[in-house]
């Protein structure tokens, strides 16, 4: 008998963790989003005001504590710089909550920055913002959404299956 | 042999169904709203078939239908 309560609860409490952790991912994907823009703004700023070398740039984001952040550390050398933050693009995206979409973005991104002149740099993270900016505020509304949804369905869900196995 | 406890199994299916749909409709999500209705019943209905399909042997053997 109390076994099987116990199996009862543990099953209660495994499907709702496992809902609040799908209902994180949502709310880190808003935080991840917002902190990558705020990158890409430092990232728009020294190019534009200080006129930093981007290799330089890089450098100095990679040495924050945040997996957004550590996206932007190169660690092969040698390789164009191109090549290098896609590398470390495609390497970091499993630590973050960002998904396809924004990757895709970010991928882009690394194709093209530092290949051309200043005032086509602007233009490039003008574009990449506004995209990343748009993907934010779905993201926004969709967590608004579905958080809570996830929270009572997990609980919901392993409520029904104590019920159906009981 | 049926006892009083699945009545209780079905209540509390009916009663999750029920929260289930409403948390899923307030959400915005009418479709998967009336699946998790459906799966509900159809739940239910597997329960309720096996103990009618009892009974009606049951009723057999009272009688001596076959």
């Amino acid at each position: 008998m109390y076994l099987k309560l116990l199996g009862a609860c543990l099953t209660v409490a495994g499907t709702g963790a496992l809902g609040f952790y799908v209902g994180n991912r949502y709310l880190k994907r808003v935080q991840d989003l917002e902190k990558l823009i705020n990158i890409l703004n430092e990232i728009k700023t020294e190019m534009r005001y200080r006129t930093t070398p981007l290799p330089e740039i890089l450098a100095k984001i990679a040495n924050e504590e945040t997996a957004v952040a550590k996206l932007f550390s190169i660690k092969e050398r040698g390789l164009p710089l191109n090549t290098g933050l896609k590398k470390a693009f495609e390497e970091g995206f499993s630590k973050t909550a960002l998904l396809k979409r924004e990757q895709e973005v970010l991928l882009f991104f690394a194709e093209k920055v530092g290949t051309t002149d200043l005032k086509d740099q602007e233009n490039l993270l003008n574009y990449i913002l506004e995209q990343l900016k748009l993907i934010l505020t779905e993201s926004r509304s969709e967590a608004e959404k579905n958080v809570k949804l996830v929270n009572y369905l997990g609980v919901l869900a392993g409520a029904f299956l104590v019920l159906l196995f009981l | 042999m049926a006892s009083i406890e699945i009545i209780f199994k079905i209540a509390g299916v009916g009663i999750l169904t029920a929260v289930i749909h409403t948390v899923l409709k307030h959400a915005g999500k009418e479709e998967q709203a009336y699946m998790a209705t459906l799966a509900g019943v159809s739940i239910v209905l597997f329960w309720v078939i096996q103990i009618l399909a009892e009974l009606f042997s049951e009723i057999k053997t009272v009688f001596k239908l076959f």
